[in-house]
């Protein structure tokens, strides 16, 4: 058996020395910038986790900082927010759209929908760009590459001179591009020769729907002169060039990386987590679940790979699942993007969420949050309204005393006090009302579990849950439950799981393009591949289509391996499995090509803390059955195949995990912690 | 009498709401027409054994009073049994208008009758005279293509061919099948949800919890209505027909409860912009959520609260064979802004100025292919805010086809689409404008339109100016040629139309200094 150590000194407050036995050369570190805290895993002689207060106002200070000192002679793992911060907080460049003449507003149209359905006062989201900096040029390429009419070189001098009069960089979306991109380069080649700084949408991204398109490479050109800055100030002030983690889960160098790739980065290191630990188990299907004080991560593990789709979205991320649209909030920013990313839901709710009446008499928990300011009512810090946090520590789930690893004071009779007031107000029992909130929170989760397990046409039985972040292993069995689920996985580190997530992912780049053949055209086909293929040496492709029903408009992705008929037959079984129908006889055609390409760079190791600790004593917790004597452990004494029965309550560092009755939990060899349940037969 | 309380209410309503919207996701991503997986015209919903709503998630809000009616026409004509589905698209038994084809599946678990799950989709073709199933020109029923009263589509898990054969005679009829195939795998999703829903909680708790719902929904929806001012004022407002067709309101709010009559509407027209009763129950409902707390689960409890009256054989309430293809998609708006001007004058802070009013519903088409299309307008501005440009108000939200979708599926090329600067209203703070589309035509088509607000502009309110009606051109030789608000004409290789769709109202006077 071998066991790993680590060593944690969160915040430079807390240290606490373990010794190791195995040694991992040479040293990498990953490092997770978050909007309070940056987390950093360093892997030598053992594990060291730290963290450091994020520093907004220069996101690289903190990053620096951290690493400043260390002799890293590996990889440099990177989660930034950098582009979306930039992006939600209006710090882009000045940009302008350029497009085909009579054109000019399709941005501001969008797709012409509102973003709430029932609101009489109409507000659309407005892009980053200002009508007067929109320009429609002559010139037009048809639907089959076709050009309809030339572009007109003086007015595109002409075009040239204003834009560098006006000190703008420039987004450059014609029509048809994806299927020839002689226009766009021609008008690159001359905002080249201008020196206008400027991205093309056939570079951005090689799909069709002009909208989209245009947007995702509006908003790469509004970001580009900021993110290259913060790459280029890493690169300089570290002793190597960190590998940045992207939406799509994959890793690559910062110089490589575009903006508009890096939106769902720290999240992404979840999932690139959850799929190492489905290669590690051999459990190929999971349901990663990260919770944390204002929102939930949710993403599906499938045979092992990261589900993912060719469009993500840009702002706000959550769903809303009480009204049809996301609630208001200001200015609120939502463009798609077409770039790769992990498929992730995001629900508001989290420690945080706020547990109330409403004026119907029904309880309601959540979306508002208390968030870190002013937090649960137990933080003491003017908190009024009782949160989810509250609930669980008056439950009993949550320790006092060892919350955040005992640095942090709750008032648990504060937090009684107002949960009490709650529950007079609905005439009901306080341990009922304390139970019901868990309750609710878990069944608000598991109706956006679903959306990515039964809407995706994904049974939730074949899953098993991968719990992480602070409060994630706290829910994750009794959401298991409601979703018929009996099988919950905690990893290593669940407070910092996605940091260590971006350690274990591979390089991957993803090159596509629209293009339309039927399924039968081999040769064309063929074509287009090596066209689009990079084949970078040392890397592995993948090819990947993208096919439809001849006359549907979505289309679902699939493998390029096998012989045509291979593939006939398996996309007509997916179809099967995904819509509840085939049709046989079909025309398939082929809308996308796709080459995935891969190469693996990440640590292979399973991090194990192991300490020879006196356990706490049990203590009474409260659940749908009562109040139960429970038991407790802490999880860094938990020896390789120990095990026991719910309910138990197992402290980790910043996370508390919750194993409740008619649940047991194991460890294994390697230190990951199951709780699993008996299904009847 | 129920037992459960208020956090089972709350546990169960999450559980039982998620079953249409997984049918909306399956729904979209599986059918063929632009018109359900690009648009999202449809909607799914759940009923309760006695036929009572239990949940919906709906994407266009001109079906939110329609499901509930389709249900019991359904309940009313056929015998259902087990492995059943039951297909309807007659306005007259619970349709609205043809191309909305209702779809429906009674659930049992055991021996144990739960209710129904149903769901219903925009077709882009359902026969009729001209592609895409919407002349502009229709005077019967007959004219806007099949009708397909209440009947078994599936009878005891098995497909009734005689059924699927009425639309192997349509135009595009693969794409028909395979948006019917969709409906009916969503419905069979929506079951299987369901029986597992009720199977966790256990029937005796889902029993209350159909109880509970919807005297919870009822009980939020007063408590709303409680809080607004009372009123009873009268109103009018027309559709534009060979002559202007007069609608009537008399709207009424009492403590919690509301009264719509429509007495006084015109009579039923000779062509299409007869609307069907329920239609107008959409309408309402849609006003009615947006004055009510958009966290109120929709179920029959909400309506509880709510009368309305339309006197028979008019325009809102028709007789066959009354052609009915504009009701949905154009009288609705009117209704919507007939019932906002009665809440102008008690409301007038809580209300835009008129919007463009109408979907500007454009349908393309020959033996080859259909293409059907609405395009969004100016909105109303309203105190504090202008009127948002070129986006669909109101009734409908759907998609637009992106262009290089179009120009790539269809001999049509597009040659313009943007806002129509000018056409919002001036005020203190401005309507929206309008949208500028031009199609150009690559083969000989049928071109159908139906459109509102061509000869009534879009009024301001509080001394902003009104918005610039629309305009419907064609675009040949050279030449500009004026179309009416509603057109069924050939169209020949070359030719372009240009639609500018209204502008919406201004809000106060100009003049006035602007304060933020």
């Amino acid at each position: 058996m071998v066991f790993y150590y680590y060593d944690i000194n969160i915040t430079k407050l807390v240290q606490q020395l373990f010794y190791t036995l195995v040694r991992y050369k040479p040293m990498v570190l990953a490092v997770d910038v978050g909007g309070t805290f940056t987390d950093f895993i360093l892997i030598e002689d053992g594990i060291t986790c730290y963290k450091l207060p994020s520093t907004p106002d220069d996101p690289s200070r903190s990053v620096i900082e951290g690493i400043e000192g260390k002799d890293i002679t590996g990889d440099i793992f990177h989660g930034t927010t950098i582009a979306t911060n930039a992006f939600l907080e209006g710090k882009g460049a000045d940009t302008a759209f350029i497009t085909n003449r009579g054109f000019e507003d399709i941005l501001f149209i969008g797709r012409q929908t509102r973003p709430k359905l029932y609101d009489l006062f109409v507000k659309k989201d407005k892009p980053p760009v200002s009508s007067g900096h929109s320009y429609g040029i002559l010139g037009r390429i048809g639907s089959n590459g076709d050009i309809i009419q030339e572009l007109n070189q003086k007015e595109l001098n002409v075009l040239a001179d204003e834009l560098k009069k006006k000190d703008l960089c420039a987004a450059v979306c014609l029509f048809h591009s994806y299927k020839n991109p002689l226009h766009e380069k021609r008008v690159g080649n001359i905002l080249k020769q201008n020196d206008i700084p400027h991205s093309l949408s056939c570079d951005v991204t090689g799909e069709y729907r002009e909208y989209e398109r245009g947007m995702t490479t509006l908003i790469d050109a509004y970001l580009k002169p900021t993110v290259k800055d913060y790459f280029d100030e890493l690169s300089s002030s570290l002793p190597k060039t960190p590998l940045i983690m992207k939406s799509n889960g994959g890793l690559d160098e910062a110089g490589r990386v575009e903006p508009v790739d890096t939106f769902l980065s720290g999240p992404a290191g979840g999932a690139a987590g959850g799929r190492f630990i489905a290669k590690h188990t051999g459990i190929k299907n999971l349901v990663t679940f990260d919770m944390g004080g204002t929102s939930a991560d949710m993403c599906s593990i499938v045979d092992g790979e990261i589900t993912w789709k060719d469009q993500g979205r840009i702002g706000s991320f959550q769903v809303d699942l009480e009204s049809s649209a996301r609630e208001e909030s200001g200015e609120s920013q939502d463009f798609p993007v077409q770039s790769e990313m992990v498929d992730i839901v995001t629900v508001g709710a989290g420690g945080g969420s706020i547990a109330m009446k409403d004026s119907g008499g029904v309880l309601r928990v959540g979306p508002q949050s208390a968030g870190a300011d002013p937090g649960p009512v137990c933080y003491g810090k003017g908190g009024q309204q009782p949160t989810i946090t509250d609930a669980l520590l008056c439950a009993g789930y949550i320790d006092p005393d060892y919350f955040l690893g005992g640095k942090f004071d709750l008032d648990t009779e504060k937090a009684q006090g107002k949960l009490e007031e709650l529950a007079d107000a609905l005439g009901m029992a306080l341990d009922e009302t304390i139970n019901g909130i868990y309750r609710i929170a878990n069944s608000t989760m598991s109706r956006s579990m679903k959306k990515i397990t039964v809407e995706k046409g994904l049974d939730p039985d074949d899953f098993s849950i991968l719990a992480f972040g602070g409060a994630g292993p706290l829910h994750a069995a009794s959401l298991a439950d409601e979703l018929g689920i009996t099988q919950v996985i905690i990893p290593p580190m669940p407070g910092v799981f996605s940091a260590f997530g971006m350690m274990t992912g591979d390089l991957i780049r993803d090159d596509s393009r629209t293009y339309f053949t039927e399924l039968t055209n081999k040769k064309e086909l063929e074509e287009v591949i090596q066209e689009i293929a990079p084949h970078h040496e040392g890397w592995e492709e993948e090819v990947i289509l993208g096919l439809r029903y001849k006359g549907q408009s979505y289309h679902l992705n699939l493998t390029y391996t096998g012989n045509i008929s291979d593939i006939r037959s398996r996309f007509h079984k997916k179809h099967m499995d995904m819509y509840g129908f085939s049709r046989d006889g079909e025309i398939i055609e082929v809308v996308k090509v796709h080459v995935k390409s891969k190469k693996s760079a990440g640590v292979e190791i399973l991090p194990r803390e192991y300490e020879d600790v006196e356990h706490p004593e049990d203590r009474r917790c409260l659940f749908k059955e009562g109040l139960l004597p429970t038991s407790v452990y802490y999880r860094k004494g938990l020896r390789g195949n120990e095990k026991g029965d719910g309910p138990a309550v197992i402290e980790d560092t910043n996370s508390t995990i919750l194993v409740p009755p008619n649940w047991k939990w194991r460890v294994d060899e390697d230190g990951l912690l199951y709780i699993e349940k008996e299904v009847k037969k | 009498m129920s037992t459960l309380t208020p956090i089972e209410i709350e546990i169960m309503k999450h559980a039982f709401i998620s079953i249409p919207e997984q049918m909306g996701a399956s729904l979209q991503r599986s059918s063929y027409s632009p018109n359900i997986k690009e648009r999202k015209d449809e909607s799914c919903a759940l009923f309760s054994a006695d036929a009572k709503l239990l949940a919906q998630a709906e994407h266009i809000p001109v079906h939110l009073g329609a499901m509930p009616n389709a249900l019991d026409a359904a309940i009313e004509s056929c015998d259902l049994s087990r492995g059943d589905q039951i297909i309807l698209n007659d306005p007259y038994m619970g349709g609205t208008h043809l191309p909305d084809i209702t779809i429906i599946k009674p659930v049992w678990s055991d021996e144990h009758f739960l209710g129904y799950v149903v769901n219903r989709a925009h077709h882009s073709d359902i026969g009729g005279k001209t592609p895409g199933s919407m002349p502009g020109d229709s005077k019967t029923l007959q004219d806007e293509g099949i009708v397909i009263q209440p009947m078994h589509i599936v009878h005891k898990g098995i497909i009734v061919e005689d059924v699927m054969d009425m639309f192997s005679e349509l135009r595009c009829s693969s794409e028909r099948m395979g948006d019917l195939r969709a409906q009916m795998g969503a419905n069979e999703l929506g079951a299987r949800e369901f029986t597992k829903a009720v199977q966790r909680f256990g029937l005796d708790q889902y029993q209350d919890f159909v109880e509970d719902i919807v005297r919870y929904s009822e009980k939020r929806t007063r408590e709303a209505i409680r809080g607004l001012p009372e009123f009873d004022i009268k109103e009018k407002d027309v559709m534009e027909w060979k002559e202007p067709v007069e609608l009537h309101l008399r709207m009424k709010k009492e403590e919690d409860e509301m009264k719509f009559d429509f007495q006084g509407t015109q009579q039923q027209v000779e062509g299409n912009i007869n609307a069907p009763a329920p239609v107008t129950y959409s309408a309402v409902y849609y006003v009615l959520r947006c004055l009510i707390p958009d966290d109120i689960p929709i179920t029959a409890g909400c309506y509880e609260p709510v009368a309305i009256d339309i006197p028979k054989d008019t325009v809102l309430n028709p007789k066959p064979p009354a052609a009915v293809s504009s009701g949905n998609v154009e009288t609705s708006q009117r209704v919507v802004e007939l019932i906002l001007k009665c809440l102008r004058r008690v409301l007038p802070d809580m209300m835009p100025a008129e919007s463009q009013g109408t979907m500007n519903n454009i349908t393309v088409g020959n033996d080859n292919f259909t293409f059907y299309e609405t395009i969004g307008g100016g909105a109303g501005a309203y105190r504090g805010g202008d009127g948002e440009d070129g986006v669909h108000v109101h009734m409908t939200n759907t998609q637009n086809t992106p262009i290089e979708s179009i120009e790539h599926e269809y001999p049509l090329r597009v040659n313009q689409y943007r806002l129509r600067k000018g056409s919002g209203g001036s005020g203190m703070y401005k309507g929206g404008e309008g949208i500028v589309k031009e199609i150009e035509f690559l083969e000989d088509c049928h071109l159908s339109i139906q459109s509102e607000r061509r000869d009534h502009e879009p009024k301001g309110m509080n001394g902003g100016k009104n918005g610039k009606c629309g305009r419907n051109l064609l675009l040949s030789n050279g030449e500009k040629i004026i179309l009416e608000s509603r057109v069924s004409m050939d169209v020949k290789t070359g030719e372009s139309l240009i639609i500018k769709t209204p502008g919406g109202g201004g809000w106060g006077k100009k003049r006035s200094v602007r304060k933020n």
